[in-house]
């Protein structure tokens, strides 16, 4: 029991080191929140609408609500996604199996000629190894 | 550059690199071709590899030659008489397999790099290369790997 608890426990140090960043944490995010008019409502209400009052106007016609709420968002949906596949799109090089191979061959590491070497190739009566494989 | 119009610019560079590091380090002749073959039936494509292989002309008895159709979807590993020692057929076997394997997945350039390395590395380091040659030669394939982008730890287990 003892040899476990041991092992559990938290060195004060550690412990210590933890206190201080939760006290820096709070005390920033208050200075924050105060800095912003958190505590004071008048200094955020800039349009100042009172509490729990309509406010007065005509509001948006349906052209404005479409424009805002329909046509602004798919904007920025359309972005989002343009920055998603575009680079994917421009060097798409990735080899796809079901689509087929239209390039000419390349040897790396091969006869200076190959076109001619293989032309004047003579098999022999070499024994080959190797092994063979599709995909 | 769309699917199916061939190698960057920049995957053939890694793969004339794995090919030259194969012979520095290893002194296996290594070369890939990469491209299909005209044949009237894939069934052929064992016997025009061999020519391929012969159409190395004196290199052929100790060179080693990977076959890739990436088109045909065939992949073959030629090995000469002289260097079927250090590059067995089950050694080839497992090239071909880790290869598949990557092809599938739409990996092309990473997929024979890794066969390439795992086949000069089960060939070992070449007669007569010292054990210093042979550590420094290790120091630099480290500094190498730290520098490329080839890492894919999928293929690797299967050394």
């Amino acid at each position: 029991m003892r040899a476990v608890d041991d092992t559990i426990s938290t060195p004060s140090g550690g412990l210590l080191a933890g206190r201080v960043r939760a006290t820096l944490a709070i005390a920033a995010t208050a200075v924050a929140l105060t800095a912003c008019g958190g505590g004071d409502p008048a200094a955020t209400n800039h349009l100042g609408f009172g509490n729990g009052v309509a406010p007065e106007g005509d509001g948006l016609t349906t052209l404005q609500a479409v424009l805002v709420y329909g046509l602004g968002p798919l904007a920025i949906l359309l972005l989002i996604a343009a920055v998603v596949w575009l680079p994917g799109m421009v060097r798409s090089s990735r080899y796809r199996p079901a689509r087929g191979w239209n390039a000419a061959p390349l040897w790396f590491g091969g006869p200076a000629d190959p076109a001619a070497a293989v032309e004047s190739a003579r098999t022999g009566d070499l024994v080959r190894g190797g092994a063979s494989g599709s995909w | 550059m769309a699917a199916g119009d061939g190698l960057t610019p920049r995957q053939q560079e890694r793969l004339e690199q794995a090919v030259e590091t194969a012979r520095r380090e290893n002194g296996l002749d290594i070369s890939v071709l990469v491209g299909d073959l005209e044949l009237d039936d894939v069934s052929q494509f064992r016997t025009a590899s061999e020519r391929l292989h012969a159409a190395l002309g004196e290199r052929s008895p100790s060179a080693v030659l990977f076959v890739v159709a990436p088109g045909q979807r065939r992949v073959e590993v030629v090995t000469g008489p002289a260097v079927r020692r250090r590059v067995p057929d089950r050694v080839s076997a497992l090239a071909v397999l880790s290869m598949t394997s990557a092809f599938r997945g739409g990996d092309l350039p990473g997929g024979i790099v890794d066969a390439v390395r795992q086949v000069a590395d089960a060939a070992g380091r070449r007669k007569g290369q010292s054990i210093a040659d042979e550590r420094r030669s290790v120091m630099q394939r480290r500094a190498d790997s730290m520098h490329g982008s080839h890492a894919d730890p999928g293929a690797k287990a299967l050394h």
